[in-house]
């Protein structure tokens, strides 16, 4: 079933060489990025999808790649600039048609609300086996290792604790690099989705953290 | 690269977003910008992760506590999301007590709290953990199922119930087949059984100068449920002084247990009880089961 779903989000076979290159080019818009920006734009699309509870989100942001390449192989050119707002043109296309394949099962007025379960979190729980969570650990802290010790202090520094006194950490860290509040998060985030990243890499085991 | 020309809404407009809480028209807006504007994109990487953290953390209450385990949790890429800060925020706590401890910096120290020296005692047959003891008869050691290398994994433990007159608990019991050689490094830990199970001393836990944060492992006698709050009470006043974020518990052995990591702050050299409430599917909880220690003076 899942599978039929995912051919049929795919209309197309997936990119060329060729055409995927052009796509990274366009997404760069003159600065080369070095794939960067097309993972960037991708990792949004996919949220976006997500947000919307969409089952298939990657799936979603492929097709909407899909289609972008498929018009600037057919034009040559894409008038809409930025490419994100182009990007997410398309993807709204791509979202309504989703919806409509799910129209037998789901309303579009409740397309907010669809696969909404209040037991949901119970999938929280894992019935991983204790093998398999040890494996997982065992990941995140090699992982956490592996990360350069001032990156590794920064986000444990940044991520511990809680209430009042999470906030005045962050504030004094902050004020120790010179940096904003703002710009001391999305530092912090990024250190952890690399660790993210590293963890996923670790193996089947482990990608599912 | 591109910015709109708004500015960046407040950090409770985008956790209202995030929870689908906004205005069909306003949230399109905002979908738009979380791709086309590499600010609101940031920002809403971070605010969303500090909303899972404070999910995982037990900081969320009222209305976003609701709305986020019903329309956030509905999404398997965002429970996995959960899942992981949960791992995330576990490795952090314990990589923060590693920097605390006096043996930090260690080669090889790879077990950041189960290579602790904690000072336990168990009232009746007070006794001090030391690293490790050779030489020690197996009979006196009390036998813990074996346990996974880092998460549930212990410390220095005791076991409330049934004090020995001596060093027990898994690493100790594995030190003292020579297999193991650990650093010192100085987090204090406790096992403790609910209070109906409970025949013996009171168990005492002396937390050492210094330490940040102490590891109580609250054992189960079943698991009807699939998440577990803690809530350390005073019972002078039957207040509560500080409470855990929903835990999952953990399997070792034949053991199950919930381990919560209880900042030293909140306590002080007095009898305490810990109160364990299990969360149903329909989020309604109760208080399954109680624990009693007391804090010890150094």
């Amino acid at each position: 079933m899942h599978v039929q779903r995912q051919r049929s989000i795919r209309e197309e076979p997936t990119l060329t060489d060729v055409a995927f290159g052009r796509l990274l080019e366009w997404l760069d818009d003159g600065i080369d990025s070095g794939g960067e920006r097309y993972l960037e734009i991708r990792r949004r699309l996919v949220s976006y999808f997500d947000r919307r509870n969409r089952l298939s989100a990657e799936d979603l942001a492929d097709e909407t790649f899909n289609r972008i390449s498929r018009t600037l192989e057919q034009s040559g050119a894409i008038a809409v600039r930025p490419p994100a707002r182009y990007c997410y043109v398309v993807a709204r296309f791509v979202l309504l048609e989703d919806f409509r394949r799910d129209r037998k099962h789901v309303h579009l007025d409740e397309s907010r609300t669809a696969d909404r379960s209040r037991s949901a979190s119970l999938a929280l729980v894992g019935s991983d086996s204790a093998i398999t969570k040890e494996h997982r650990l065992e990941c995140l802290d090699r992982c956490l290792r592996q990360l350069p010790s001032e990156h590794r202090d920064l986000i444990v520094e940044y991520y511990r604790d809680t209430h009042r006194q999470k906030i005045e950490r962050r504030r004094g860290l902050a004020a120790r690099l010179g940096i904003t509040m703002n710009a001391l998060g999305i530092r912090a985030w990024r250190i952890r989705d690399a660790l993210t990243t590293c963890v996923k890499g670790c193996g089947p085991e482990a990608r599912r953290m | 690269m591109p910015q709109t020309e708004q500015l960046v809404p407040d950090r409770q407009h985008l956790v209202r977003y995030l929870l689908d809480l906004l205005p069909e028209e306003e949230a399109e807006r905002l979908d738009l910008a979380s791709i086309t504007d590499d600010q609101i994109a940031s920002h809403l990487r971070v605010i969303e992760c500090d909303l899972v953290d404070d999910y995982v953390l037990g900081s969320l209450t009222g209305e976003t506590l609701q709305q986020f385990e019903a329309r956030y949790l509905t999404s398997t890429r965002r429970r996995d999301n959960v899942k992981m800060a949960a791992r995330f925020l576990d490795a952090v706590e314990r990589a923060a007590a590693q920097n605390e401890a006096p043996g930090a910096g260690v080669p090889g120290a790879r077990v950041l709290l189960s290579a602790a020296a904690a000072l336990v005692i168990a009232a009746g047959g007070a006794f001090m953990f030391r690293s490790a003891e050779p030489s020690l008869p197996e009979s006196t050691v009390q036998t813990l199922p074996a346990q996974p290398r880092t998460d549930e994994s212990p410390e220095r433990e005791a076991v409330g119930r049934t004090p020995v007159p001596g060093p027990v608990g898994t690493q100790n019991q594995a030190a003292a087949r020579g297999s193991v050689a650990r650093p010192d490094l100085g987090v204090a830990a406790l096992v403790l059984w609910p209070q109906t199970r409970s025949a013996g001393p009171l168990p005492t836990l002396l937390i050492p100068a210094g330490r940040a944060s102490v590891v109580l492992q609250l054992t189960l006698e079943s698991t009807p449920f699939a998440q577990y709050r803690a809530g350390l009470k005073n019972p002078a006043d039957n207040e509560i002084v500080w409470r855990s974020g929903w835990l999952i518990p953990t399997t070792s052995g034949s053991r199950t247990s919930v381990r919560i990591v209880v900042p030293t702050v909140k306590m002080r050299p007095q009898h305490y009880s810990i109160e364990l409430s299990g969360r149903s599917p329909d989020s309604t909880s109760e208080v399954v089961e109680s624990y009693t220690f007391r804090v010890g003076s150094r």
